[in-house]
């Protein structure tokens, strides 16, 4: 395997001839000190021979690092990110030095993370403009409801909704956030929540004692918007003359926000009706078929807003 | 062996030519480009700043940086300058190394990570087979480098030190740095069969 004695010689010789080299190598490794950078960019700008040597070197770190599979819930929400944060117009200015753009670049771009990152905390007051709707709104289409709030880009909105869907259930894409009734107006309301700037995710992990499967739940919601949409995997498809019952519990008792059934595969997900009062729990019951007014079981899935 | 190395450099190119062609429509602004985009580079650009990073929560937000940036910033790649993959990777070691620097979990960090035995992590933390296969191959090309090559390599890379760093970490003077560094990358681009 030892055949590369032939290199030694680049191991000798003026330390300057090797500089363009040196610093590439260096460069892929991100071990450039400050003052190197303007150097090393001006031989990039002059000399194939760098520009070969910075992307072969990029390549031989590249294999040096390992995979390692991110979880879920990240893509959810830079998807969910990507989709209400404009990019920047490319500058014909700056365009020429960009292999250093994101250096060059970083002060901006950055900042909306923070304003967007999910970790946001919950407004105090969340507004409770349609508080009497949940009472009403059980059997009316929500959507009549969310039609008029519709912000521009539903394309955006859309593809947002499948990568949150996709990522939390693993469905396949197109199918898992259209399916279980709901329709496009329902993914664009569940794009739209989960864009807000405060909202927020938890997730909870159970197991069904009858049949040891896991059941994941997770609820989006935004104080903001006073809406929510709960995600289900794993949860046992009911028969037919019964139907899980969705409540917002707050004080004044459990309000239902709708019903819903699983698929073959235990997954489903679909935006509460109704408004969500700031610390509101959500439970999920069993109910006959239609849903009752009150649960009539206890809740399987209890998830805090607060 | 060598049709070996061969295959494998050519997967990576044709990898990075697809990096390329989806950062040129997600600068066009597309969303589902960005997707595949995620899809394709996510595992490595995580892994990279976990291992600089350690923490995984920091790691997390890191990523989440880097790829709202690479959102804001595909419409300022220049594709002449290089493939997407190393744009991004280059980006994310920046970005973790920022971090790094930035904090204080940063400085209480155990002296070691940088050149702890890779054999190690890959054994704890690969399940698949492709990764152990490479993880194989990479330990092969790392053993045929000199112990200060692999050690300034490691430290720079995964340890997120500069060469200044690295120099004052080995006690050794940041010319020999340099040049260990250089002629150890050179050796490992070989022994990985990367193509020129």
């Amino acid at each position: 395997m030892n055949d590369t004695n032939r290199d030694d010689d680049l191991t000798v010789g003026e330390p300057h001839d090797d500089a363009p080299a040196t610093l590439a190598a260096l460069s892929a490794l991100g071990a450039l000190d400050d003052g190197e950078v303007a150097e090393f960019e001006r031989y990039l700008a002059s000399s194939d021979e760098t520009k070969a040597d910075a992307r072969s070197f990029a390549a031989t770190a590249d294999l040096l690092a390992s995979d390692i599979e991110p979880p879920a819930s990240l893509k959810a929400s830079i998807m969910s990110m990507i989709a209400t944060t404009p990019q920047l117009p490319a500058d014909a200015a700056t365009a020429p030095a960009s292999s250093e753009a994101p250096t060059a670049a970083s002060s901006a771009p950055v900042a909306p993370v923070a304003a967007a990152a999910p970790s946001t905390l919950a407004p105090s007051s969340p507004t409770t403009k349609a508080s009497n709707a949940a009472q009403t709104a059980r059997t009316s289409k929500a959507q009549q409801k969310a039609k008029s709030r519709w912000y521009s880009g539903p394309a955006s909105a859309l593809v947002a909704a499948v990568a949150l869907v996709a990522v939390l259930l693993g469905a396949n894409v197109l199918t898992g956030v259209l399916n279980n009734g709901n329709g496009l107006q329902e993914a664009l309301r569940l794009a739209h929540i989960n864009a807000q700037p405060d909202a927020m995710r938890e997730t909870i992990r159970l197991t069904n004692i009858n049949d040891e499967k896991q059941v994941t739940a997770t609820l989006v919601w935004s104080g903001a918007l006073a809406e929510s949409v709960m995600i289900v995997d794993g949860l046992a498809k009911l028969p037919n003359e019964k139907t899980y019952e969705l409540w917002y519990i707050g004080e004044d008792g459990p309000i239902s926000a709708g019903v819903f059934n699983t698929d073959r595969v235990g997954e489903s997900w679909r935006v509460l009706e109704g408004a969500m009062s700031a610390g509101d729990a959500v439970g999920v019951t069993v109910e006959p078929a239609g849903g009752s007014e009150q649960p009539t079981t206890d809740p399987l899935i209890v998830i805090h807003t607060s | 062996m060598p049709e070996e190395a061969e295959a494998i450099a050519t997967t990576e190119v044709s990898d990075d030519d697809r990096a390329t062609a989806l950062l040129s429509s997600v600068a066009d602004g597309s969303q589902e480009a960005f997707s595949e985009l995620y899809d394709l580079l996510a595992p490595r650009v995580f892994g990279l700043i976990q291992r600089i990073l350690v923490d995984r929560a920091q790691a997390e937000e890191v990523a989440q940086e880097v790829f709202l940036e690479v959102w804001q910033t595909a419409t300022r790649f220049a594709p002449n300058k290089g493939g997407a993959r190393g744009w991004i990777l280059t980006m994310a070691h920046r970005r973790a190394v920022d971090r790094v620097r930035a904090s204080q979990a940063g400085r209480d960090r155990d002296v070691r990570i940088g050149i702890r035995d890779r054999k190690v992590e890959y054994d704890s933390v690969s399940e698949d087979v492709e990764l152990k296969l490479e993880s194989e191959r990479v330990d092969r090309a790392l053993r045929t480098l000199s112990d200060i090559q692999r050690q300034a390599i490691s430290l720079a890379y995964h340890g997120g030190l500069s060469q200044s760093e690295v120099a004052e970490r080995l006690g050794i003077p940041l010319g020999t740095v340099k040049t260990r560094i250089r002629d150890g990358m050179i050796k490992l681009r070989e022994e990985l069969g990367v193509a020129l």
